[in-house]
């Protein structure tokens, strides 16, 4: 199959557009990246031609098509690359990993966001600990993951291989260590919480891969530019 | 390849157990169903054991493992019956099929509660107007869909054939007279005459039209009376 010619719309500060970063890098998927400012208002051409709703990452596919939202564009990408074994091919493992990235994005996300983003300590502290019980949720989920033959024992979501649901939640836990930097709460550590060892163990894999770590910025990049977000 | 028992919860006027069912009915999966009635809280056991957060649909597999959300549901019933075909093969229209169901979901559908449960009649006439608007952009979506060699012409997303998209979006596309259900005598009326009479709206009819008559999803779409009941909560209170 001709591999289809490839062009990102993206934002290195976007952890959405990260996903489709991450994807190409992972697949070796030739493709050309077009930066967008999301400082700045959309430029018009990108209202009209790829998105209107002015949103990274897109991807246009052979001068014709565009693809939108940072799930499908990854998909997508994973779906050029069997080879790169990025979907697992055990449908319910498919299952459970479309709902880790649901649950992570509507449950753990929010809690996190929370916590981090409110300046007062005093309010913050109960936040803390209801983020606390939504990576316990992480935790559980983590340990329920189906192993098929071949898994092995590794610390991904599946076992010893990287697949989507790592690549999609691996550019919120590369903001995980923003929490604190914006008010006084404590560092959540594997020390106070051993309940989380799982979750820590499964952060600390996906945060050590390379792919991870060129597509994340640095921490000082992103605790100046995430503190627009602080109430 | 040995399946495992399948449960189903379902509850009958949810669309999104509507998904559920409709793939289980596409691909003549063997399941058991356990109903639950949405206007009373969730018993114990299913808070327990099912559902945390009380949704349905939920699908346990065997005695081990649950599955929870409705398209998630969906795509893991299709997964397992390949010779179904709903889910397309072909990465880009998998995609598009995704963005569809997306689009549906983030644009289309908090616009029609809102056109539904806006009383006012002046307000509600504006809302249905965005909710023609918003239309207008799913049928762009339709017509851009690609075709492969092998998909032959027909009236549903990818063509001749009912797929992952048209499965997702079937049990919503069944209830748009819920926009005019509780406002004044005729609006649905004028509503669906609207929609008939607008240029930029023929993919979509076409689609519509397709998806709502076909068997699994008459089947599987609860009666009007029962889902226009089953809504009035969802209605500002008044006195």
């Amino acid at each position: 199959m001709t591999a289809p010619k490839l062009v990102l719309y993206n934002s290195n500060l976007c952890p959405y557009a990260a996903r489709a970063v991450l994807a190409l890098a992972e697949t070796n998927q030739e493709h050309e990246v077009v930066p967008i400012d999301l400082s700045v208002p959309r430029p018009e051409w990108y209202l009209k031609d790829i998105n209107p709703y002015g949103q990274v990452p897109a991807l246009k596919v052979n001068d014709e098509d565009i693809i939108l939202e940072s799930l499908f564009v990854a998909e997508y990408v994973a779906d050029l690359h069997p080879e790169a074994g990025l979907l697992p091919k055990d449908a319910l493992q498919r299952a459970q990993t479309r709902y880790l990235i649901h649950h992570w994005g509507a449950r753990t996300q929010p809690a996190h966001h929370k916590a981090t983003f409110t300046a007062d300590s005093a309010e913050a502290a109960p936040l803390r600990a209801a983020l606390i019980t939504e990576l316990e949720k992480v935790n559980s989920l983590l340990l329920d993951a189906h192993r098929v033959e071949g898994d092995g024992n590794g610390p991904f979501f599946l076992g010893d291989k990287f697949t989507f649901a790592d690549l999609a939640i691996a550019p919120f836990l590369g903001r995980f260590f923003l929490l604190g930097q914006y008010n006084d709460i404590k560092e959540i550590t594997k020390d106070e919480f051993p309940q989380l060892e799982r979750f820590f163990e499964w952060k600390e894999a996906i945060l050590g891969r390379a792919s991870v770590q060129k597509a994340t910025p640095s921490q000082e990049t992103l605790t100046t530019n995430y503190r627009k977000w602080v109430k | 390849m040995t399946v495992p028992k399948l449960t189903l919860y379902n509850a009958n006027y949810c669309p999104y157990a509507a998904r559920a069912v409709l793939a289980l009915a596409e691909t003549n999966q063997e399941h058991d169903v356990v109903e639950l009635d949405l206007n009373v809280p969730r018993p114990d056991w299913y808070l327990k054991d099912i559902n945390p957060y009380g949704q349905v649909p939920a699908l346990k597999i065997g005695e081990d493992h649950i599955i929870l959300e409705s398209l998630i549901v969906a795509e893991y019933i299709a997964d397992i019956h390949p010779e179904a075909g709903l889910l397309p093969k072909d990465a880009l229209q998998l995609a598009q099929s995704r963005y569809l169901i997306h689009h549906w979901g983030a644009r289309v559908q908090p616009v029609l509660f809102k056109a539904t449960v806006t009383l006012d009649p002046v307000e509600s006439a504006k809302i249905r107007e965005e909710v023609i608007a918003e239309l207008e952009k799913v049928d762009v979506l339709l017509r851009k869909a690609v075709h492969t060699s092998e998909d032959k012409e027909g009236p549903f997303f990818l063509g001749a054939k009912f797929t992952f998209a048209d499965l997702a979006l079937a049990s919503f596309l069944t209830r748009l007279y819920l926009v005019g259900a509780y406002q004044q005598e005729g609006v649905e009326q004028e509503f669906e005459q609207s929609l008939k009479d607008n240029k930029n709206l023929q993919r979509f009819r076409e689609w519509r039209e397709a998806v709502s008559q076909r068997p699994t999803v008459q089947k599987a779409s609860a009666p009007r009376e029962i889902v226009i009941k089953n809504y009035r909560k969802f209605l500002p209170k008044t006195n």
